[in-house]
């Protein structure tokens, strides 16, 4: 069933289509926690309760076809409402955690295979550059860059989302560039 | 000629790239790009440093078993109000 359609049976409270649907978004859901810096430690909550704001306010979308924008703007939501709720920030070296086990299979795969190309080596070392690259940006920066990135929305939708205007959405990815062009400078040049 | 200097082609460059600028000024970036290098180097670096990071969040998407408790969600729509949900 396209996604249109699920959206469709979920605000006529059908369960099936309600589970299928948030069932789909999961990836989406957990990558962008992910690369917003959420905890490993309270990533799995947050997800829950963006999944329960989900199910609860479907009915309330309108616009069928604005559903990415409408559970971006839930998740980034529920973020900052547990960010506020701790007060705290967020930990820029707990992102080495998340994917831990999934670099360390990744790294015994290629140990039992012993295909210890560079080629492999290289990408396992960029993706933590990358990674501790974007981590390092200010709130602020890496918002713009995941929203835009990992989503593809436009710069209004991002507005839209951040609760800003366009000319800051603009000119934040821009500068969030230039920074993230001078850490992966040895990569790029 | 183009028109433009490189301090507004270095300021519209990453929406340009994103095609988040009107026609007229990405014509004339596209202008100064033929006949600017050190801007044209600056171009490309952003284009390459587009397609790692793009790359990377395609590579680093959740595909793993999630902990969600679709039991409480749905037992939550029902406390919520007097709907009757259809499985």
């Amino acid at each position: 069933m396209s996604l249109l359609n699920l959206i469709e049976e979920a605000q006529k409270s059908d369960l099936t289509s309600l589970e299928e649907l948030l069932r789909r978004q999961e990836g989406f859901v957990f990558s962008m926690l992910f690369h917003l810096n959420a905890s490993p430690d309270c990533i799995d909550d947050l997800a829950q309760e963006v999944m329960m704001r989900v199910a609860r306010s479907i009915k309330n979308l309108k616009k069928k076809e604005n559903f990415k924008c409408w559970i971006t703007q839930i998740i980034y939501n529920v973020f900052y409402d547990d960010l506020r709720k701790k007060k705290r920030r967020p930990m820029l070296l707990s992102i080495d955690n998340f994917y831990e086990d999934a670099i360390d299979s990744h790294q015994k795969d290629i140990e039992d295979k012993k295909i210890h190309t560079e080629e492999k080596l290289k990408n396992i070392e960029l993706n933590e550059v990358i990674r501790n690259a974007i981590g390092g940006l200010e709130e602020h920066f890496r918002e713009v860059v995941v929203l835009r990135e990992l989503e593809g929305l436009s710069y209004d939708r991002i507005a839209f989302v951040l609760n800003t205007n366009v000319g800051t959405v603009k000119s934040r990815l821009a500068r969030a560039r230039m920074k993230l062009r001078q850490k992966l400078k040895n990569y790029i040049e | 000629m183009s028109n433009i200097k490189c301090d507004s082609v270095m300021e519209n460059l990453s929406a340009f790239i994103d095609g988040e600028v009107d026609k007229k000024l990405s014509d004339e970036i596209k202008k100064h790009l033929c006949e600017c290098i050190p801007c044209r180097r600056s171009f490309s670096d952003l284009m390459k440093m587009q397609y790692l990071i793009k790359n990377y969040f395609k590579e680093n998407i959740f595909s793993g078993n999630s902990k969600i408790n679709y039991e409480k969600i749905f037992s939550s729509l029902e406390k919520q109000n007097d709907t009757i949900y259809i499985k």
